[in-house]
C-alpha cells in the first residue's frame, strides 16, 4: 500500500485506519456534514436526481466488487435490482412487513439470485459469461411478469407506503435523501474495507489472473460465487431503495439498458477504484437529466423547421457526445485522474 | 398442434437467418477487434434509415437504394472506426466497449434528429412476389427475400475469407494481432474493412426488417438482442457458429413460442443457452483457447 | 477506524435531529391573487417507444396553449406557460424531470403525462403535491379516485365498444369470437381486466385466444397461427406502431381472412406505416376524425396544423388529445376563477369544475367530455373503420361517427 512520506503508523489501530491523516479526517468530517445539508444547499428539485445517485452508487459498489475486483462481467445487475426491489414490495404489501423487516430478506433474495446466476462463472469468462448473466435480464422480468402476476402485478405498477422509523416517515425526497445516504456511504466504508480483507485479497488474484491463484490455493468457485452473492446484496439493496424513492416499482425500470449503463458507470468511473465508481455514477446520472435540460435551449438557437427535429434529438447526442469524447480522452476513468491528483496534491510542489 | 410444427419450423429458420444477419455482423467484430459492439442495434437502425431515405426521397428504386445503403453503410464503418475506434486503440478493452455504447446513444440522437422518433415505413410493393404456399406452410415473401439475402451475403462473406488476399490478412488478424502486425499486415486497414463489413451486413438487417414492419429509432435497434444469444451459442469467434446461432435462435423462439406460449419464445433462447454454455463453455463453434499461467 | 465511525455517527445523530425540523412541507394551495402565469406541464414519452403515437401531443399542446393564449385570452387575462419534458420513456427520468417541475416556482397546477408507468408512478406524487394530473387511462392511474383524470375512456372499456360493436352488427346465430393479441406490457395488456372478459361473457362474444408478443418481436406469424386454428372472426389488440402492422402483415401472409379491431393506438400513425393493410380495421378514437373534412373544429385544428409548419406523422389523435389538456384546464379554471374568484381557487374548486364536465365538446364537438366524482375517464368515444387510408364512420348500428357512450369497466370498488 501507498505511504505518503512522513506520515508513520504508530498503533496498529492507525495501521489499518482508512481515514488516518488529520486533513483526511477533517476532510471526510467536512464532507459528512456537507452532504447533511446537501438538500439544503441544492433545492427540492434537484434532490431526486441525488438520491438516485446514491441509490446507484450502492447499486455500483457491489458491481465494482464483481467487475473491479473479481474481474467478472455482469450484465444483470439491474435485474437483480428488481429482485431486490419486488421482494421488497412483495413482502410489504402481501405479508404486512415493514419496511425493516423486509429489507434483510429483499436484499438476501437478490444475492441468492445473483449467486444462481454466477453458477456459470465456474466454467466460462468473459464475453461469454457477460452473456450467461443477460439471461437474467431477460428471464428474471418474465418470471415477474408471467408467473404470478397478481402477486407482482405483472406489467402493471405496484405501489408501496413510504418507510418510517420511530415515527419518522420518510415520505418526501428530502427525507428519503437521509435514508438513501446512509446507505450509501455505509456501503462505500464496506466496499473499502472489504478490499482489504483476506476476501478482497482473493478476489483481486482472480482477477489478476484466476489459474494462477487457483495454484497459490485461492478456492476460486467459492471466491466467485462469493463474489457474485456480495454483488448481488448490494443490488437488493439498492432495489430496495429504488422502491422507496419511487414510491413504485415497475418491471420497465429494471432494464436491460440500466444494466450495461451501470458497467458503463464503472468503466467512465475506473475499474476496481472506489472513489472513480462514485465519481462515474454522478457524471452519468448528472449528465442524463442535464442533457435533457440543456437540449430545448440549445435547440432554440436554430430556426423553427431545424430547431424542432434538433429538440428531439439533441438530449441523447449531447449525452453520447460527452461520454465519447470524455472516454477518448480519459480512457482510464475518473479514477485514475483522481489518482493523478492525489500524487500532485503530496508531492507539491515538486513533480515527483 | 403438432400439424403446426413445419410451420413454426419454417418461420423459425426465416427470422433467424436476419437474426443471423446481425449475429454475424457482431462476430466480425468481436473476432478481429476483440469488441463487443453494443451499438450494433443502432447501426442497423441506421441502415435501414438510410435504405428508407433513397426511397421516399430520392425515389429510387428498391434495389438501388439497398445499393446506396450499403455504400452509405461503408462510410459509416469508416467514421465509426476512425472516429470512435482509432483513438482507443490500445485502450482496455471496456472503455472501447463502453465507447460503442456511447456511441449508440449518440447515433439515436442523430437518427431522433434526422427521421425524428416517429415511425416511418417504406412505401409497400416495392418488393416482387406473393406469400409462398407449400402444403400447409405459408412463407411470407419479404422474409423469404430476406432469407435469399442472407444467404447471398453469407456466401460472399465465405468467399472473401476463403480465397481473397484481405480475406485471409482479417483471418490472420483475428488470430493475433502483434503476430500478423509483424508478418506486415496493416492492422488498421484490416479494422476499418472489419468495421464496414460490419455496419454492411447490420444495414442488410436492418432495411429487410424496416421493410416489413416500420423504422424507429426506439425499437428497431432492439432487434439486436435477439442475435445476442445467437452469437454465444455459435461462440463468440466463429462466424460459421453465428449464423447456425442466428437460424437456431429463430427456430427455438418459433417453435417454443408456437407450440408452449409465446411469450415464453424470447426466454427459452436464454434457457436453451445458458445449457450450451455449462457444457461447452466455447460455444457450439467456438475456439477452444488454452490457457498458461 | 472503529473510532471514527462512532464519532460520525453521534454526530450523524444530532445533525440529523436539526435538519429533520428544518425540513418543510409544501405550501399551501391557493392563490393569494391574480397570478402573472399559469405554468402547465408535459411530461412524457416523446421520443421513445411510444413516439408515433403519444409525441404529437406535445405540439399539440403548444399550438392550443398558443390558441388560449391569442384567441381565447388567456384564463381571465391570465396567460397558460407550457413546458414540455421528455423522459423517453423511462420512469425514473420522467421522476426526476417531476421533481424539478414541482420544484420551480410557482409550480404547475397541471401535468399531461402521456406514458403508463411514469404515470402510474407519479399518481400519488401529484396528490401530495397539490396538483391535477392528465393521465393515461389505466385504471391504476385513476383509481382510486385522486387527482388524476383520464384522456379517455379506460383501455378496457374501448375494448368492451369494439366488442359491442362487433356484437351488436352480428348476423350469424353462434357468438362472434374474438381472439386477442397485444404487447406484453402495461399499456398492452391494460385491455385484459376481469371487467372486460365478464362483458364479454355478458353480451356473448366468445374470447377464443389471449396472446402477448413483445415490442421487440418482428415476426409473428407464430403468434397467427396459434391463433388461426382457434378461428376467430375479428383480432383485438391495444398496441400502436410496428405491433399492429406486424399482427396484419402476418395476418395478410398467413392468407387469414380476419380484421383487427384497435383502441387509440390504431390511429393514423399506425395507419399511415401501411394503409393497405389496414383495410377493413377497426379504430375506436375518442376524437372525431381528421378525414370527417367539413366539421369545423376538425377544420380549425387542421388549420393550426397548417399554420405551425406541423408534419403529417403529428396528425394524429394525440395532437388532438394535447389540445384538449390545455382547453380542459382553460376551462376549469376560468370557471372556477368566475365562480369564486382567483384568492379562493384551490386545487380542489378546479377539481370540482372537472367532476361536473357534463357532455363538454370543446373544438364545436372535436371531443366529447365527462367527468364525474366517480368516473375519471371520459365515456365518449367514436368507432371509425380504415377505408383507403382514411378513417371513416365504421357503419353499422352505433357506428354512425357520432359519439357512443362506452360500457362502464371501471373496478367495481371504485364505482
Amino acid at each position: 500500500m501507498w505511504r505518503p512520506c512522513g506520515i508513520f503508523d504508530d498503533t496498529y489501530e492507525k495501521d489499518i485506519s482508512i481515514v488516518r491523516t488529520l486533513p483526511q479526517q477533517v476532510l471526510t468530517i467536512t464532507g459528512l456534514i456537507a452532504l447533511l445539508f446537501l438538500p439544503q444547499l441544492l433545492g427540492a428539485g434537484r434532490i431526486t436526481t441525488v438520491n438516485l445517485i446514491g441509490i446507484s452508487v450502492v447499486s455500483i459498489m457491489g458491481l465494482n466488487i464483481l467487475i473491479g475486483l473479481t474481474g467478472q462481467i455482469s450484465l444483470g445487475h439491474s435485474a437483480f435490482m428488481g429482485v431486490g426491489a419486488y421482494t421488497l414490495v412483495m413482502l410489504m404489501n402481501h405479508l404486512g412487513f415493514s419496511f425493516w423487516l423486509a429489507l434483510p430478506f429483499s436484499v438476501l433474495s437478490a444475492g441468492l439470485i445473483g449467486l444462481l446466476f454466477g453458477l456459470p462463472s465456474l466454467r466460462i469468462k468473459g464475453f461469454y459469461l457477460a452473456m450467461a448473466t443477460l439471461a437474467a435480464q431477460f428471464l428474471i422480468p418474465w418470471i415477474i411478469v408471467h408467473v404470478r402476476p397478481d402477486l407482482t402485478g405483472g406489467t402493471s405498477t405496484l405501489n408501496i407506503a413510504a418507510p418510517s422509523i420511530l415515527g419518522f416517515t420518510f415520505d418526501s425526497q428530502v427525507r428519503i435523501y437521509y435514508l438513501v445516504t446512509f446507505f450509501a456511504v455505509a456501503s462505500i466504508v464496506l466496499t473499502r474495507n472489504l478490499q482489504r480483507s483476506k476476501i478482497g485479497r482473493a478476489f483481486v488474484a482472480i482477477r489478476d489472473n484466476d489459474l494462477a491463484a487457483e495454484i497459490m490455493g485461492v478456492e476460486i468457485f467459492r471466491y466467485k460465487l462469493l463474489s457474485f452473492f456480495i454483488c448481488s446484496l448490494y443490488a437488493g439493496l439498492a432495489g430496495a431503495l429504488w422502491a422507496v424513492w419511487m414510491g413504485a416499482i415497475n418491471v420497465d425500470s429494471f432494464t436491460l439498458h440500466e444494466s450495461i449503463w451501470y458497467l458503463g458507470m464503472i468503466i467512465v468511473g475506473g475499474l476496481g477504484s472506489v472513489p472513480g465508481a462514485v465519481f462515474g455514477v454522478i457524471f452519468i446520472r448528472a449528465l442524463e437529466p442535464f442533457s435533457h435540460y440543456i437540449g430545448p435551449p440549445i435547440a432554440s438557437y436554430f430556426p423553427d423547421a431545424i430547431g424542432a427535429a434538433i429538440k428531439s434529438g439533441i438530449s441523447p447526442f449531447v449525452f453520447g457526445l460527452v461520454i465519447l469524447v470524455f472516454l477518448i480522452y480519459e480512457p482510464r476513468g475518473l479514477g485514475h485522474r483522481w489518482e493523478i491528483f492525489k500524487h500532485f496534491y503530496r508531492r507539491w510542489p515538486f513533480s515527483y | 398442434m403438432l400439424s403446426l410444427v413445419p410451420q413454426f419450423f419454417v418461420s423459425g429458420l426465416l427470422t433467424g437467418s436476419v437474426y443471423a444477419l446481425i449475429a454475424v455482423s457482431i462476430v466480425l467484430v468481436y473476432k478481429s477487434t476483440r469488441i463487443f459492439n453494443f451499438a450494433v442495434g443502432e447501426l442497423l437502425a441506421l441502415g435501414g434509415y438510410f435504405c428508407y431515405s433513397f426511397v421516399v426521397w430520392f425515389h429510387f428504386p428498391l434495389w438501388l437504394a439497398l445499393v446506396g445503403a450499403l455504400l452509405m453503410a461503408v462510410v459509416t464503418g469508416l467514421l465509426v472506426e476512425r472516429l470512435v475506434l482509432r483513438p482507443l486503440l490500445g485502450q482496455p478493452l471496456l472503455t472501447i466497449i463502453m465507447a460503442t455504447l456511447a456511441l449508440s446513444v449518440l447515433l439515436r440522437g442523430i437518427m431522433l434528429m434526422i427521421w425524428t422518433g416517429y415511425d416511418v415505413a417504406f412505401p409497400k410493393n416495392l418488393l416482387p412476389g406473393k406469400t409462398v404456399v407449400v402444403g400447409s406452410v405459408a412463407m411470407s415473401a419479404e422474409l423469404l427475400w430476406a432469407f435469399g439475402i442472407a444467404v447471398v451475403a453469407f456466401a460472399t462473406l465465405a468467399y472473401f475469407f476463403v480465397k481473397t488476399q484481405t480475406g485471409l490478412r482479417m483471418r490472420a488478424v483475428s488470430q493475433d494481432h502483434e503476430l500478423a502486425m509483424s508478418c506486415g499486415i496493416n492492422i488498421t486497414v484490416v479494422f476499418a474493412l472489419t468495421w464496414v463489413l460490419a455496419v454492411i451486413l447490420g444495414t442488410l438487417a436492418g432495411s429487410l426488417m424496416g421493410y416489413r414492419l416500420a423504422l424507429a429509432p426506439s425499437y428497431t435497434p432492439l432487434l439486436a438482442l435477439k442475435a445476442f444469444p445467437a452469437v454465444i451459442f455459435g461462440g463468440l469467434d466463429s462466424v460459421t457458429g453465428a449464423l447456425l446461432g442466428g437460424l437456431i435462435v429463430g427456430i427455438i423462439e418459433s417453435m417454443v413460442g408456437g407450440l408452449i406460449d409465446p411469450t415464453m419464445g424470447e426466454i427459452s433462447a436464454y434457457i436453451l443457452l445458458l445449457a450450451v454454455l455449462l457444457i461447452r463453455p466455447e460455444g457450439l463453434m467456438g475456439l477452444k483457447r488454452i490457457e498458461r499461467v | 477506524m472503529k473510532r471514527i465511525v462512532k464519532g460520525i455517527s453521534g454526530r450523524l445523530g444530532s445533525m440529523l435531529a436539526i435538519i429533520l425540523m428544518l425540513v418543510m412541507l409544501g405550501p399551501a394551495q391557493s392563490f393569494a391573487q391574480k397570478p402573472e402565469l399559469i405554468p402547465v406541464a408535459l411530461l412524457g414519452d416523446l421520443t421513445g417507444p411510444y413516439a408515433s403515437v403519444v409525441g404529437p401531443m406535445a405540439p399539440g399542446a403548444e399550438d392550443a396553449v398558443k390558441y388560449v393564449n391569442e384567441k381565447l385570452g388567456g384564463i381571465d387575462g391570465v396567460k397558460l406557460k407550457l413546458t414540455v419534458k421528455d423522459n423517453t420513456g423511462q420512469a425514473a427520468l420522467g421522476l426526476q424531470q417531476y421533481a424539478e417541475l414541482i420544484a420551480t416556482k410557482p409550480k404547475p397546477l397541471f401535468f399531461g403525462v402521456p406514458h403508463t408507468p411514469t404515470a402510474e408512478a407519479l399518481r400519488d406524487k401529484v396528490r401530495q403535491d397539490g396538483a391535477i394530473g392528465f393521465f393515461p387511462s389505466s385504471i391504476a392511474d385513476l383509481y382510486p379516485q385522486g387527482n388524476t383524470y383520464g384522456f379517455y375512456e379506460l383501455y378496457a372499456g374501448m375494448a368492451a365498444t369494439a366488442v359491442k360493436w362487433v356484437k351488436d352488427n352480428w348476423k350469424e346465430d353462434r357468438n362472434p369470437r374474438i381472439a386477442i393479441i397485444t404487447w406484453d406490457q402495461a399499456y398492452g395488456k391494460a385491455i385484459l381486466t376481469p371487467e372486460f372478459f365478464a362483458y364479454c361473457k355478458e353480451i356473448g362474444v366468445d374470447i377464443v385466444a389471449q396472446d402477448l408478443f413483445g415490442v421487440r418481436d418482428v415476426d409473428l406469424t407464430t403468434n397467427l397461427v396459434r391463433i388461426r386454428a382457434q378461428k376467430p372472426d375479428w383480432l383485438l389488440t391495444n398496441c400502436t406502431g410496428s405491433g399492429p402492422v406486424g399482427i396484419m402483415r402476418a395476418v395478410k401472409e398467413l392468407g387469414m381472412d380476419v380484421k383487427l379491431l384497435n383502441m387509440v393506438g390504431g390511429d393514423w400513425g399506425t395507419i399511415r406505416l401501411d394503409p393497405s393493410l389496414f383495410e377493413g380495421c377497426i379504430s375506436v378514437l375518442h376524437n372525431i376524425s381528421y378525414d370527417s373534412d367539413d366539421h369545423p373544429g376538425v377544420k380549425l385544428v387542421k388549420q393550426y396544423l397548417k399554420d405551425n409548419n406541423r408534419s403529417i406523422k403529428e396528425q394524429t389523435n394525440f395532437y388532438i388529445l394535447g389540445w384538449q389538456y390545455i382547453l380542459m384546464i382553460h376551462k376549469a379554471m376560468s370557471d372556477a376563477v368566475a365562480k369564486v374568484g382567483w384568492d379562493k381557487t384551490t386545487v380542489q374548486s378546479i377539481m370540482n369544475e372537472l367532476n361536473h364536465f357534463t357532455d363538454w365538446q370543446p373544438l364545436d364537438g372535436v371531443v366529447k367530455i365527462t367527468y364525474t366524482e366517480k368516473i375519471r375517464s371520459t365515456p365518449w368515444l367514436v368507432i371509425y373503420k380504415v377505408e383507403g387510408g382514411k378513417l371513416v364512420p365504421a357503419g353499422g348500428k352505433g357506428g354512425d361517427g357520432n359519439f357512443v357512450s362506452a360500457p362502464d369497466m371501471t373496478p367495481k370498488q371504485f364505482r
